[in-house]
């Protein structure tokens, strides 16, 4: 583990986590969570409470679409993919990302 | 993703919220299942793992909670934090936000304006019940359009029509009243029983309406309704009003009814009826095949429509010629028009025309303050890129610049309608003499709610285009963008683009604002005949009872131009009527007395006391003039103006006999003068007779030559003549110049509104000009700094800057004159001796147009030129 969990995620960061997150494959709402966890090993811990609301909101933003799937056994999951949108969207994402990194650093790094 | 599907979506979301929830439900059971199996997995018992993947959750509402307010409450809460938020960035630049709220408000308050005025006018209905129902009769004879119909042929489509109900006549004019010994000129109406219940006045608010048999013997009024203003006004709102003795015109009268308060006589300009009538008088429906002139107004039958009814009146008609040839020797056409749109018949051209125009003036403004907007993406778009990049969608981003847009904009609807009610006090003010239902303009809650949609409208158009460009930009440039860098391409083009049709859309209003003044300019300056220069022209309405025959009449039109000859500062005086280019004038018929069976000509009389050509200048070609001894032994002879003299006898007139209508003997030609316009200074056609004033006897007009000033000379006309004994009131002393001009006030008003609005679009497109070039201006001061550091002088650069400023306003100024080809067609009905292709004023407006751009071109261009390279480049 690289330090303690991060609780409070910059504004958008989640997005851009969830986005990445499932470009590899479909997930649920759980794997998700436990994706990003493992990924950034132990520093983002994704709450319900936040990833919820973040997928709804993507969903209706038309980035990642859900779609419910039937196990032979137990309950009804639903589970998340990137759309073609969402795909663009995130390589546009990860750009800007990069810049606010790069501006970050150069601010942070500066010399005093 | 589209903003419709989008909304299409969240319309979706809400109504099937319910199964959202169990949606939602499952969706989180499923995952406290899964992370109580990955509990289970690290060893914890069912029960225990379940529990932590719970805690884990901190409350499956309030997670259901949060969600639900992405799904519906989102798009509510963002409207009012965008809101919020466009009100803080305005706050933060005032400056900014006083451009443009006044822009918007000057955009919006003529829009209001005007649409207060159309409304009133145009669009709301007559204040009668049913008056979709109302109809105007107008009789069409050869030569003499919208005559109005004979009352013969009244009396038959009143006897005859089964689809016009009810019909009735109406004669607007002014009276004496008399109350107590105080007398003073109000406005009367003279009307047919039928007329009051046909426009709903019945029943009064005290008493009876007019009944002919009971009410008049003959032209003899016997009893009279009056206006409830009067009545409260005049005789104290007393309720025994009923029966109490008035005296109207001199008759002895009795009041046999009050109407109801704020009744008004809406009725076609023609008929020269004030809307606020104080008494009403009885008038008898006669079956004379000649008197013309009068409106007659029907009511439809409840299931008839106008084209059945004309359909029934154009076989009428055709009847009427067959049965009275004489009294239609160029046939009849009857038509059928609702009442509505025959009262704006008039006015309508032209309060269209300033509805354009002001549709103009708010485009421009529209694209002025887009122009602004984009000015503004220097600092916004690093804001919203950063937004942007933190997640904010491009819809969420749009959004938040048209609620911005949109607080903006209801500032300035909101100024605007302030704007309005001052615009509608001017309007007042320059006060258009036949603008129907002028005291119903009003800024009321249906001009309101116009304003409220012109508003959000307007800022949808100016807060579209910057809106989609600003947040175009997905790929986060503006970030790395360097601060003082120039404009991409793009955007400078979408700014030349705004200015472009900035100037271009100012040109229409311009070139109808010129035409008109044209027009007016041609109106003043047409010769018209006669001198009116000092002409002074009094009233004198004389009591029958007292001059009781024609001699005494001729008598005291005698005495009384004497004694207003005697005044100090009195050239000249004499009496004829009624005065050229007054509102009411008399149209008669007549023809060479040999050609008993040719068409007789259409043409107006003036009735006259000897020396009335001289007052008015009117040059006598041949013959004499009327004289005393034609009053005194009442001769039947006649003096004819030139043209008529040139129609029938080739100008030899002296001596030959003209038959005409109303009279049995034909008068003898003794005198031919000049022609003069007396019916319109537009009509250049109109034939006219002068005739002793025994052969055609009517209310008489004094005229006087003077270089008094009028506040001196008229009240001492008033008294000499007044001083001849009683029964003998002059009143409505004017200037013959003041009457002129009344008769074009409607051109005088469209014209100064229009220039008023036109000149608004120029300062409009002239700021925009400025403002954009000024801006694109700066942002290439590094490119100039460039430039000239490379070796261009500064005339290089002010060379640069002008050539941009003269292509675009040449090319918004060649756009705007084919656009003003097209638009300004459609105001032909109102232009007097100039075409809508008017070469001196395209020419003038281009020149207008060139000189402020020049001006706003100048500045910047100047500025350009001065850059000092060295601190140019340092701008970085």
């Amino acid at each position: 583990m690289a330090g303690p969990p991060v609780e409070s995620l910059v504004k958008g960061t989640l997005d851009l986590l969830v986005l990445r997150t499932l470009e590899l494959q479909p997930l649920h709402g759980a794997a998700i969570a436990e994706r990003i966890f493992q990924t950034t090993r132990g520093t983002f811990q994704v709450k319900a409470g936040s990833l919820f609301p973040a997928l709804h909101r993507l969903e209706q933003d038309g980035w990642i679409e859900g779609e419910w799937e039937m196990p032979a056994r137990g309950r009804r999951i639903k589970s998340y993919r990137l759309t073609r949108e969402g795909r663009r969207h995130l390589v546009a994402e990860k750009a800007a990302w990069q810049r606010v990194v790069t501006a970050m650093n150069l601010v942070l790094e500066s010399p005093s | 993703m589209s903003i419709l599907s989008t909304v299409l979506a969240r319309i979706r979301a809400l109504r099937r919220r319910a199964r959202a929830d169990r949606d939602l439900d499952d969706e989180l059971r499923a995952y406290v299942d899964a992370r109580a199996a990955s509990y289970e997995r690290r060893g914890l018992a069912p029960a225990a793992a379940k529990r932590a993947a719970l805690v884990e959750l901190e409350g499956v509402e309030q997670v259901k909670e949060r969600v639900r307010d992405v799904r519906i409450g989102s798009a509510l809460a963002a409207a009012g934090r965008d809101a919020r938020y466009g009100a803080r960035v305005l706050w933060r630049s005032p400056g900014y936000a006083l451009v443009v709220v006044m822009t918007l408000a000057l955009g919006i308050g003529v829009n209001a304006a005007i649409f207060s005025v159309v409304h009133a006018v145009l669009w709301r209905s007559l204040p009668y019940p049913d008056a979709a129902r109302i109809v105007v009769v107008e009789a069409d004879t050869r030569g003499l359009p919208t005559a109005y119909s004979s009352s013969g042929a009244v009396f038959d489509v009143r006897t005859q029509s089964r689809l016009i109900t009810s019909i009735a006549q109406v004669e607007g004019r002014d009276a004496s009243l008399e109350i107590d010994g105080v007398m003073e000129r109000v406005a009367a109406a003279r009307v047919t029983d039928d007329l009051l219940p046909l426009l709903g006045a019945t029943p009064l608010a005290l008493g009876r309406t007019l009944v002919t048999a009971q009410d008049a013997h003959g032209i003899v009024v016997k009893g009279v309704v009056i206006s409830h203003e009067m009545w409260q006004r005049r005789l104290e709102g007393d309720p025994h009003v009923i029966g109490r003795r008035l005296t109207v015109n001199n008759f002895d009268v009795q009041v046999v009814g009050v109407m109801r308060p704020g009744f008004r006589l809406v009725l076609p300009a023609a008929n020269h009826a004030e809307e606020r009538v104080d008494v009403w008088m009885p008038r008898e429906f006669a079956p004379e095949l000649l008197y013309r002139g009068l409106t007659l107004v029907g009511r439809l039958a409840p299931e008839a429509s106008v084209t059945e009814a004309q359909a029934e009146l154009t076989a009428l008609a055709s009847s009427f010629v067959a049965t009275h040839s004489s009294a239609y020797p160029g046939g009849l056409r009857l038509t059928v028009r609702p009442l509505g749109e025959v009262v704006t018949r008039e006015v309508k051209p032209a309060l269209m025309a300033l509805s354009a125009a002001v549709g103009f003036v708010l485009l421009i403004a529209c694209v002025n303050v887009a122009n602004l907007l984009l000015a503004r993406a220097k600092t916004r778009e690093r804001e919203l890129a950063v937004r942007r990049a933190l997640g904010a969608t491009r819809f969420r981003l749009m959004r938040q610049l048209l609620a911005e847009n949109l607080v903006v904009a209801l500032l300035g609807g909101a100024c605007g309608l302030l704007l309005a009610r001052l615009g509608v006090g001017v309007l007042d003010w320059i006060r258009p003499v036949h603008l129907p239902r002028q005291a119903e303009i009003a800024i009321d809650g249906v001009v309101m709610l116009w304003t409220a949609g012109l508003t959000v409208i307007s800022s949808v158009v100016f807060g579209l285009v910057p809106a989609l460009t600003f947040t175009r930009d997905a790929h986060g440039q503006a970030l790395h963008a360097s601060r003082a860098g120039s404009l991409p391409l793009r955007s400078r083009r979408l700014h030349r683009c705004l200015v472009l049709s900035e100037v271009a859309l100012s040109i229409v209003p311009l070139v109808a604002a010129g035409l008109m003044l044209r027009t007016f300019a041609n109106l003043l300056e047409t010769p018209i005949g006669f001198d009116p220069a000092h002409v002074v022209t009094a009233r004198v309405s004389l009591n029958l009872g007292e001059f009781s025959t024609v001699d005494r009449r001729s008598a005291f039109y005698r005495d009384a131009i004497a004694r207003v000859r005697e005044l100090p500062g009195v050239e000249a005086a004499s009496v004829g009527g009624p005065p050229p280019l007054a509102p009411v004038q008399s149209t008669l018929r007549f023809r060479r007395s040999e050609d008993r069976e040719a068409a007789s000509s259409i043409g107006m009389h003036r009735s006259v006391m000897p020396g009335y050509l001289g007052v008015m200048g009117i040059p006598l070609r041949a013959g004499r003039d009327i004289s005393g001894d034609d009053i005194m032994h009442r001769r039947r002879v006649a003096v004819v103006d030139e043209r008529l003299a040139g129609q029938l006898w080739q100008g030899d007139a002296i001596g030959k006999r003209l038959s005409v209508e109303y009279s049995k003997q034909p008068l003898e030609v003794v005198g031919v003068a000049g022609h003069i316009r007396a019916r319109d200074i537009r009509d250049a056609g109109t034939l006219m007779i002068y005739v002793p004033s025994h052969v055609y006897e009517i209310e008489q007009t004094l005229v006087v030559k003077t270089r008094a000033p009028l506040s001196t000379i008229g009240p001492a006309i008033k008294q000499a003549v007044e001083a001849l004994g009683p029964g003998r009131p002059v009143f409505d002393i004017r200037l013959m110049d003041d009457i002129i001009g009344a008769s074009i006030d409607n051109t005088r008003f469209t014209m100064l509104v229009l220039s008023g609005f036109a000149l608004a679009s120029l300062v409009l497109a002239g700021v925009g000009l400025y403002g954009t070039l000024a801006y694109l201006t700066s942002q290439r001061t590094q490119e100039f700094g460039v430039r000239v550091a490379m070796g261009a002088t500064a005339a290089s650069i002010l060379r640069l800057v002008i050539r941009e400023g003269c292509l675009l306003t040449g090319l918004g100024a060649a756009l705007g004159l084919a656009g003003a080809v097209a638009v300004t067609r459609a105001l032909r009905g109102l232009l007097y001796g100039v075409t809508p292709l008017d070469g001196v004023t395209i020419v003038s407006v281009v020149a207008l147009v060139a000189v402020v751009a020049l001006v706003a071109v100048g500045w910047p261009a100047w500025r350009a030129a001065r850059i000092d390279p060295v601190t140019a480049l340092r701008t970085e």
